[in-house]
C-alpha cells in the first residue's frame, strides 16, 4: 500500500479495504459522546463542505455515512463509540491499526511506539486538506468595570504571546503556534510538525462563522448524532435531521 | 434536650440543699446560653452542609441560570419553567424508566445474592472468614478503578468477556456500544459492586438470630428449606428492610459507574436521572444549571418518598408487635 495515494475519502477507504484484506485493522478514532467526539468528527464534517449551521445537509450526511460505512465494513472497531483520543491512541499503539486520527500531542508517543509511522493531513472529501478544529490555549481578557487594570493586562498578554515565549509554551505542550514566526521556528527544530502546520493553516475555529456561544449546543447534538448512527439506533439522515431540529431550537 | 434534662435533675438535686426552690423551675440565663452553645456546632453543621445546599439547589432549579448570571448572581426567577422543560424533554421518560429498571434490578439481585451468601457463610466452615473477606474486595476498590475495569472487560473488540464468549462460539456482543446492551452492562457492574454491602449487613443480621431456634426446629423435623423460610427470613425482616432502603438510596444516585462505563449512551440508552442531571449541569461547555438542579431535586423527592414509606412500614410493624 502506498500512502501517497491516499488523497481523498475514496482512496482512504480503498486503503482501509486493502488493510482489512491483509488481516489487519483499519482505522481508529474517537467518537465518544462528549466534545472530544465532535472534535474528531469535525475535520470529516467540514471536509465534506458541511456547515455547523445546517447539520442535516447532504454533505454532513456524507461525512457521517463515511464513518458509519467504516464501522459497518469492519474497517473501524466498534470501540470508537467509547474511545477518548487517549484510548483511541492506545488502540493504535498496539500496532494492529493502519491509521489513527490524532494530534501533535501524541507525536512523542509515536516516536516511542517502536514501529514506523507517517503523518498525513486528514483529506477532504474530494482531496486537499480538510479543515480541522483549532484548540489549545487562548488568552481572554474579560471586560472589567475598573479599566485601570487594562495596561497591566496588556503587558501580561504581550509577554505571554511574544514569539519566544510562545515557542517555549507550544514546544512544552506539543502545540502548533498561531503565528508564522513561531511555526517557522517549530518546523526547523522538528520537521515532522510540518504536516500539522499545514493543517493549522487550513484549520477553523469551532465557534467561527458567528456561532459563538451557540456552538456548545450544536456540538452536543452533533456528537449525539454520531453516537446514534454508529451504535445503529438511527440512520445518518435521521440522526442528523433530529440533531438539526434540536440544535435549532 | 439531654443537656436541659441533666440540668433540671441537677437543679432538683440541689433542691434538697439550702437554696430556695422557686428559682429552679427554669434554667438560669447563662445555663441556657451554655445549652445553646452545646447545640451550636451540630445546628451550624446541619445548616451549613445540609439545609443551605438543599435550599441552593431548590433556588437553582427555580431560576434561569447561565454561566454569566452564575458568577454575577442576577439570574431571573423563572418559576417552574425548568421543571416543565425537564418533563417535556425527550430524555425524561427514558431516563426515568432506566432509573427504575436500574434500581429495581440492582436491588433485587444484590439482595438475593447477598442473602444467599450470608446464609452460606453463616455456617462457619473453615476458610469462611477468608472467603468472606474476599467478597469485600469490590467494596474496597475506588469506583473509578472498578468501573474502568468493567469497561475494559466489556470492550467490544479487546474485552475479556467477548473473548470468553468467542470460545463458546457466541458473540461478539457490543456490551457498552449498542443501545440494547448498555443498560444491562451497567446493571451487571453495579450488582457486583453492591453485593458486599448486602452480604455484610445481612450476615450481621443473621448473627442476631438465636441458634436455639434452629435447634428446636431441627428437633421438630423442619427441613433446611423450612428453617430458612420460617425462621431466617421472617426474623431478618427488619434488617432486610433497612438494607433495601439504604441500597435504594445508594442505587438511585449511582452516577460514577454509568458515567465511566458508557457516559449514559449510546443515544441515552443507559442514561438515568443521575447521569442526566450531571450532563445538564456539567457535561457541556454551556451548562444548564437550572434544569440540572431540577432533575437532581426529582431524585431527592423520589428517595424521600421511599424513606417515608419505610418509616410508615416500620411504625406499622411496631404497632403490630
Amino acid at each position: 500500500m502506498d500512502i501517497t495515494q491516499v488523497k481523498d475519502w475514496a482512496s482512504l477507504t480503498a486503503a482501509l479495504a486493502k488493510v482489512k484484506a491483509a488481516g489487519k485493522k483499519g482505522i481508529t478514532f474517537s467518537a465518544i459522546g462528549t466534545e472530544e467526539g465532535s472534535f474528531q468528527f469535525l475535520p470529516w464534517f467540514w471536509g465534506s463542505g458541511a456547515q455547523l449551521t445546517k447539520l442535516d445537509s447532504a454533505q454532513a450526511t456524507a461525512a457521517l455515512s463515511l464513518w458509519n460505512g467504516w464501522l459497518k465494513d469492519g474497517y473501524a472497531p466498534n470501540s470508537v463509540l467509547q474511545n477518548t483520543q487517549t484510548t483511541s491512541w492506545q488502540e493504535f499503539a498496539t500496532g494492529d491499526f493502519a491509521f489513527a486520527e490524532n494530534g501533535t500531542w501524541q507525536l512523542a508517543n509515536a516516536k516511542k511506539a517502536g514501529f514506523d509511522y507517517g503523518i498525513i493531513p486528514i483529506p477532504g472529501q474530494s482531496g486537499g486538506t480538510a479543515p480541522a478544529p483549532t484548540g489549545g490555549e487562548f488568552v481572554t481578557v474579560p471586560a472589567q468595570k475598573d479599566t485601570g487594570r487594562y495596561t497591566v493586562s496588556d503587558k501580561i498578554v504581550t509577554c505571554l504571546t511574544s514569539a519566544a515565549n510562545a515557542v517555549a509554551t507550544d514546544t512544552t505542550l506539543s502545540y502548533i503556534g498561531a503565528t508564522d514566526a513561531v511555526q517557522g521556528q517549530q518546523a526547523s527544530t522538528d520537521p515532522e510538525l510540518q504536516v500539522w502546520i499545514q493543517a493549522v493553516k487550513a484549520a477553523k475555529g469551532r465557534t467561527s462563522d458567528d456561532l459563538g456561544t451557540k456552538y456548545p449546543k450544536i456540538s452536543e447534538q452533533l456528537w449525539g448524532a454520531v453516537q446514534n448512527t454508529l451504535s445503529g439506533s438511527k440512520s445518518p439522515q435521521a440522526a442528523l435531521a433530529a440533531a438539526q431540529s434540536a440544535a435549532g431550537q | 434536650m439531654t443537656v436541659l434534662m441533666t440540668q433540671r435533675r441537677r437543679a432538683t438535686g440541689s433542691a434538697g440543699s439550702a437554696s430556695p426552690p422557686s428559682t429552679l423551675r427554669r434554667p438560669k440565663a447563662p445555663e441556657r446560653l451554655a445549652a445553646w452553645g452545646f447545640l451550636a456546632p451540630v445546628v451550624s453543621y446541619l445548616v451549613l452542609f445540609y439545609a443551605y445546599p438543599l435550599y441552593r439547589n431548590l433556588d437553582l432549579s427555580l431560576r434561569d441560570y447561565t454561566v454569566r448570571s452564575f458568577v454575577q448572581g442576577d439570574a431571573p426567577f423563572s418559576g417552574l419553567a425548568n421543571y416543565r422543560a425537564v418533563f417535556a424533554d425527550p430524555t425524561f421518560v427514558p431516563a426515568l424508566v432506566h432509573t427504575l429498571v436500574f434500581t429495581a434490578l440492582s436491588l433485587l439481585v444484590q439482595y438475593a445474592a447477598g442473602l444467599a451468601l450470608a446464609v452460606f457463610f453463616n455456617q462457619n466452615f473453615r476458610l469462611s472468614a477468608t472467603l468472606r473477606a474476599l467478597f469485600l474486595v469490590p467494596w474496597l476498590l475506588p469506583l473509578i478503578v472498578s468501573a474502568s475495569t468493567w469497561a475494559w472487560m466489556l470492550n467490544s473488540d479487546s474485552g475479556v468477556v467477548n473473548a470468553v464468549l468467542h470460545w463458546f462460539g457466541v458473540g461478539p456482543v457490543d456490551w457498552l456500544t449498542s443501545p440494547q446492551w448498555s443498560l444491562a452492562s451497567v446493571v451487571i457492574a453495579n450488582i457486583w459492586i453492591g453485593i458486599p454491602f448486602n452480604l455484610v449487613v445481612l450476615y450481621s443480621g443473621l448473627q442476631a438470630i438465636p441458634a436455639g431456634l434452629y435447634e428446636a426446629a431441627a428437633v421438630d423435623g423442619a427441613s433446611a428449606w423450612q428453617r430458612f423460610w420460617r425462621i431466617t427470613f421472617p426474623l431478618l425482616r427488619p434488617v432486610s428492610a433497612i438494607t433495601l432502603l439504604l441500597g435504594l438510596i445508594y442505587t438511585l444516585k449511582v452516577f460514577d459507574i454509568i458515567w465511566i462505563m458508557t457516559r449514559g449512551g449510546p443515544s441515552d440508552s443507559s442514561t438515568t436521572l443521575a447521569t442526566w442531571s450531571y450532563r445538564l449541569g456539567f457535561g457541556s461547555p454551556l451548562p444548564q444549571f437550572g434544569p440540572g438542579a431540577a432533575v437532581g431535586n426529582l431524585l431527592v423527592v423520589i428517595a424521600l418518598a421511599f424513606g417515608l414509606l419505610y418509616i410508615r412500614l416500620q411504625r406499622r410493624q411496631q404497632e403490630a408487635t
